[in-house]
């Protein structure tokens, strides 16, 4: 069995370096989330941080909520909210530096028929993505929109 | 062959950004370049000014496939800083969890990266419709490797149970019970990875080099022991700055080694090289299906060591829970007194001897770091070996010669974003 321990119904997955500036946003997303100790029973919430291959992490999810530093051209904090299909099919933005690594773990678990059944990015355009530990403050100013937006897709998955 | 222009810019299924370029005319080479294009990471300067146990949260996030590697080293470091002893319960999980590690990372390698390159397909996806069941198999051993993870480290990924003198959480002995019954299935899949790689056509490619890695006389080194080199013997961990002698380049932003030659190997094939004896049984078993003898000089032959490695760390964690059951686990609480001075961690991650060096001020609080990667220490001889094999290949097609170049790079599954770091340099 590929699938030994049951999965939970809603992964939240954070992704990034937390090295890099506003490219650690879905770290720090997570981080705050779990300060916020939601109730909900079938909800995990995952750091990947730069983990290369995502596959074992988030199979047969029933939602998957990736929150990620997202380079779509707009200006610094603009929020992205779209579905991984969009993504999957044309690439049609650049996402953060790590994407294909995303997009591969998903291809994959697609071929093999583990995919999440509905996958969502949510993400803030950064600033800076050099070395240094500190968010900047348009993306910090972000941070409280993104958590609107995720726990609203929490309860709709959870309803 | 009149003349070859090969300009592999960002070879795939490696870890980073890297290019490789060959120019000849009439059989005449002149350039071989290894070339790492990836922007350098100021890790050691961000290190300084931290308290110790910040440093122990950042290290692992130097590197997603080895932050186990990097986390331990890093603790390492602290520990010998600050003169920290161990408990022997510390040392059975630590060395547990580290193999998960190796497992997560060797599995990605060689059936993820490597594995493609023998079947004569560009990626792993079209092995779904060819070859479903070694897909399937690859993720059940990542997703054991993850667990096994999970269980011990607290997380997939960037470890969080772990720290300076000990552990923070424990598993259960039903947990462990558990993830004994996955491991030994996994043994199956184990042996079934060695019946296809026997199978597969291995280029041959010797040149002889020097191979460095960890040696303990306890067992096949991964977190303990001296530096061996196959050239020159043992020498302790606090001499690793007379073996590792980094220079810049001006191909490269990342820094190359070398010590006894003009370039030496680490990582699994420097590892068995080294301790080929310390092998397990099933490990060893493993060496002979697949005809890889100590000491081998074939760079190819390295995701065969790794496999091997797959094996022996599988049957190690097996021993490992059955003397953590056996002894039974109490909730030590990491027993640290800070003090000044400097400690040197040296793991083997998967690709390769890593070092960390800190040196930290009464306070904790660290005031100089270095990080020499494996892949650093590899790039050397990768320039070396393209520089041999190029001339003896010269007479095949530029497709030829160009995919025998990225599957040497990739059997060094070189992971060049976290390889990448500058010279500190102060204009007077």
């Amino acid at each position: 069995m590929l699938n030994e321990l049951a999965q939970p119904k809603i992964i939240i997955l954070g992704i990034g370096n937390l090295l890099l500036g506003d490219e650690g946003i879905g770290i720090h997303f997570v981080r705050m989330l779990n300060e916020d100790d939601l109730d909900y029973a079938n909800l995990e919430i995952i750091d990947g941080g730069i983990c290369p291959e995502f596959a074992s992490f988030v199979e047969d999810a029933h939602k998957l909520i990736i929150v990620d530093a997202v380079k779509g051209g707009k200006k610094p904090g603009t929020i992205y909210h779209f579905s991984i299909d969009a993504v999957m099919v044309d690439l049609p933005m650049k996402l953060s530096l790590h994407q294909m690594d995303v997009i591969d773990s998903l291809k994959m678990l697609k071929l093999v028929g583990r995919e999440p059944k509905d996958t969502i990015i949510i993400g803030i355009e950064p600033k800076n993505i050099d070395c240094g530990l500190e968010l900047s403050p348009e993306v910090k100013k972000g941070l409280a929109e993104l958590r609107k937006i995720v726990i609203e897709e929490i309860k709709k998955a959870d309803s | 062959m009149t003349q070859l222009n090969i300009n592999v810019h960002h070879v795939t299924r490696v870890e980073g950004h890297s290019n490789i370029t060959v120019n000849a005319k009439d059989g005449k080479i002149k350039e071989i370049t290894w070339a790492i294009t990836e922007s350098p990471r100021f890790f050691e300067a961000m290190l300084r000014g931290l308290n110790y146990e910040d440093v122990t949260w950042i290290a692992p996030r130097i590197c997603g496939i080895c932050s186990i590697a990097h986390s331990t080293a890093s603790i390492q470091a602290t520990e010998a800083a600050f003169g920290v002893q161990l408990s022997e319960q510390t040392m059975l999980l630590r060395k547990l969890l580290y193999h998960a590690e190796t497992l997560q990372s060797h599995v990605l390698h060689f059936y993820f990266l490597a594995a493609p390159d023998f079947l004569g397909v560009g990626s792993v996806f079209p092995l779904v419709n060819t070859h479903k069941e070694l897909v399937l198999r690859a993720l059940r051993l990542k997703k054991l490797a993850n667990d096994l993870a999970d269980l011990i480290g607290g997380r997939k990924t960037h470890p969080n149970s772990c720290v300076v003198g000990g552990f923070v959480k424990f598993p259960e002995v039903s947990q462990l019970e558990t993830m004994q019954q996955r491991l030994t299935q996994a043994m199956d899949d184990l042996k079934e990875t060695v019946k296809l790689f026997k199978g597969l056509e291995i280029p041959d490619f010797i040149r002889e080099t020097e191979y460095i890695a960890l040696k303990d006389p306890q067992g096949y080194a991964f977190i303990s022991g001296d530096i061996s080199s196959t050239d020159t013997g043992t020498t302790p961990i606090t001499n690793y700055l007379e073996m590792t002698n980094e220079f810049c380049v001006p191909q490269s932003t990342a820094k190359f080694s070398k010590h006894n030659r003009d370039s030496y190997m680490v990582g699994a094939l420097a590892r068995f090289n080294n301790n080929y004896s310390q092998l397990l049984p099933e490990a060893q078993k493993a060496t002979e299906e697949l005809g890889l003898k100590a000491l081998c000089h074939n760079p190819y032959m390295i995701t065969l060591a790794q496999i091997v490695e797959s094996i022996h760390t599988v049957e190690d964690s097996l021993r490992l829970i059955d003397q953590i059951l056996a002894r039974g686990l109490t909730e030590e609480k990491p027993d640290v007194k800070v003090k000044a001075g400097r400690g040197i961690g040296a793991v083997e991650a998967p690709r390769g001897i890593l070092f960390h060096d800190y040196t930290y001020d009464d306070n904790g609080i660290l005031i100089e770091a270095n990080c020499v990667t494996p892949t650093n220490q590899n790039h050397n001889n990768i320039q070396k070996d393209m520089e041999t094999l190029v001339p003896r290949i010269i007479n095949k097609t530029q497709e030829e010669i160009t995919q025998m170049l990225e599957m040497l790079v990739r059997a060094y599954d070189p992971c060049i974003s976290c390889s990448a770091h500058f010279l500190e340099v102060k204009f007077v």
